[in-house]
């Protein structure tokens, strides 16, 4: 039981300065972000389930958000209100009829959810315009190519440090 | 290598993921087609020298003109709907590194020689930038 916790632990920090990093790394597109942090979120959901994934989120979000120095800022909102949902979309994947997505599609699974919860909510909370909806096509394609990116990487992680 | 990686995915990846992936695909092609086919909002340019406006045209439109201003004359380019100063006698040429704008809202000052040009349209208030 406490080496699960001291999992939980190092996993929150994983995601943290995963999260950190991305906030420096520059892409092409400034919306588009690879969401390595949400390998963090497949470990958890795969290794024990809901409760540990939601409370590894909520606490690497609240951290990063400290570390970039955004906390109540609207990318907190964003990334907490997207990450929640992909969780729970991520456990449905994961649980459901099991076997059907591999982590590869858990994880594009996970994106995409992430992604649509966050438009609604940039939506409905901060720009009520309809046109942030033509950014759906790009929104659609970058979750694809980083779901799967992110979706590989955890499965090879999953392979080389599962816990017993 | 590239073969070898196809192979490890094929262990990775089961049937459902191809699927998900396939279903994914063709929503992104599609919707790229769709907002292709939404309609272009007529925005026009408006173009001003110490702040009276000298020209306002269809964004639409394809057409070059020469704008005088104190330092001399800039030259605003309209093409394929977007507007953007191809010349400027300004000393750092600012206006010409903010790139070509299409949006309205969007704006480019060139302070040197005065000259201001926005896109403006229905859609006034559209978006700048999103960050996550």
């Amino acid at each position: 039981m406490s080496l699960r916790y001291v999992t939980i632990a190092l996993l929150v920090a994983i995601g943290s300065i995963l999260f950190a990093v991305e906030n420096v790394v520059q892409t092409p597109f400034p919306w588009i972000r690879l969401g390595l942090a949400n390998i963090v979120t497949l470990l958890a959901l795969q290794w024990w389930g809901l409760k540990e994934a939601l409370l590894i989120l909520v606490l690497r979000v609240l951290l990063g958000s400290f570390l970039t120095g955004k906390f109540l800022h609207p990318a907190f909102v964003l990334s907490l209100s997207g990450g929640i949902v992909a969780t729970l979309a991520m456990h449905v994947a994961l649980v459901y009829k099991k076997r059907i997505f591999s982590l590869v599609g858990v994880s594009i699974v996970g994106a995409l959810a992430k992604n649509i919860a966050q438009l609604l909510v940039a939506y409905f909370l901060y720009v009520k315009q309809s046109m942030i909806i033509t950014l759906l096509p790009l929104f659609l394609f970058s979750t694809l190519v980083t779901g799967i990116a992110v979706g590989i990487l955890a499965h090879l992680l999953n392979q080389r440090i599962a816990p017993k | 290598m590239s073969e070898c990686v196809m192979e490890k995915l094929k262990d990775i990846m089961t049937k459902g993921d191809w699927v998900l992936i396939a279903i994914l695909g063709t929503g992104i092609v599609l919707s790229f087609f769709v907002f292709r086919w939404l309609p272009d909002a007529g925005r026009s340019v408006s173009v001003s020298v110490e702040g009276r406006e000298v020209y306002r045209i269809a964004l639409s439109e394809d057409r070059e003109i020469c704008v005088r201003g104190c330092l001399g004359d800039t030259r605003i380019r309209i093409a394929k709907g977007k507007v953007w100063i191809a010349e400027a006698p300004c000393p750092q040429k600012f206006c010409r590194k903010m790139g070509r704008i299409s949006r309205s809202g969007e704006v480019i000052v060139c302070v040197p020689n005065r000259i201001f040009i926005r896109v403006e349209g229905p859609d006034k208030r559209s978006l700048d930038a999103i960050t996550m």
